[in-house]
């Protein structure tokens, strides 16, 4: 499974996107089975680029659930390149590109 | 020696240019992470991010279950009629309570939705910081039947 599922539909000028990001979202506060500490590991910024121009983003704290999920609207077409991209508190990144329908 | 000097150069170079690409964002888009994700008190943290409290607004469209069974998996739905700057959720029991940012665009539509974890049951507000600078929003009262932030 790519590490950001999207599926982005277009009607009437505008684009629905729906998404899930493959991520743990580990808050630093619970514990492994032999008691120790998780520690935190999330999510901070999602960023949505259509055509090349930022359209949207979001920041996150570690209380966004697992694999988080996000809808949003932007004013677009079908065929617009629509370019996701997360970076999380360790600085690990990922990015996806879907062409909107 | 220099060999090693000009690779690390090079790739930080690439480095920095992948990461210029994405933080290139226009103005409307917060590049600097809100200091109000550290904030532990809900009062504290609406006012570093948005300078103050909200008033209470019902054209803000807030959709949240009344009990969620799984703390876990609360999900939430925050519209509004005009577009809008910011939305954000605060969870007033989580240890950190502003839970998420949306940073729209001038081609976004005030119209969100994600899925939140809450420690236990909670008012949860929902903010809508309009095109003209208000701060309009809606607190709900969500009850946890597990809680979702602890192991």
């Amino acid at each position: 499974m790519s590490k950001i599922r999207i599926k982005a539909k277009a009607k009437d000028g505008v684009v629905e996107v729906k998404l899930i990001a493959k991520h743990p979202m580990e808050t630093g506060l619970a514990k492994d089975k032999d008691g120790n500490t998780i520690p935190a590991h999330y999510i901070e910024q999602i960023t949505a680029m259509a055509n090349g121009e930022a359209v949207f983003n979001s920041d996150f704290g570690p209380a966004v659930s697992k694999n988080p999920y996000l809808k949003f609207f932007y004013k677009g077409a079908a065929g617009d390149t629509l370019a996701l991209h997360w970076v999380d508190n360790l600085g690990e990144e990922a990015q996806a590109e879907v062409t909107v329908k | 020696m220099t060999t090693f000097t000009r690779f690390n150069r090079r790739r930080f170079l690439t480095v920095l240019s992948v990461s210029l690409a994405w933080m290139g964002l226009p103005s409307w888009a917060a590049a600097v992470r809100p200091e109000a994700f550290a904030k532990e008190d809900y009062t504290n943290s609406i006012a570093s991010l948005f300078g103050g409290g909200y008033t209470p607004s019902e054209q803000v469209f807030f959709k949240a279950p009344e009990i969620a069974e799984n703390g876990a998996v609360v999900p939430v739905t925050i519209r509004y009629p005009e577009p809008a700057k910011r939305i954000a959720v605060f969870v007033e029991a989580n240890l950190q309570p502003l839970t998420v940012v949306f940073n729209l665009s001038p081609n976004s539509v005030a119209d969100v939705s994600t899925r939140i974890k809450m420690a236990e049951s909670s008012i949860v507000h929902a903010v809508v910081e309009t095109q003209d600078g208000q701060l309009l929003g809606v607190g709900k009262e969500v009850k946890v039947t597990i809680g979702g932030c602890g192991g």
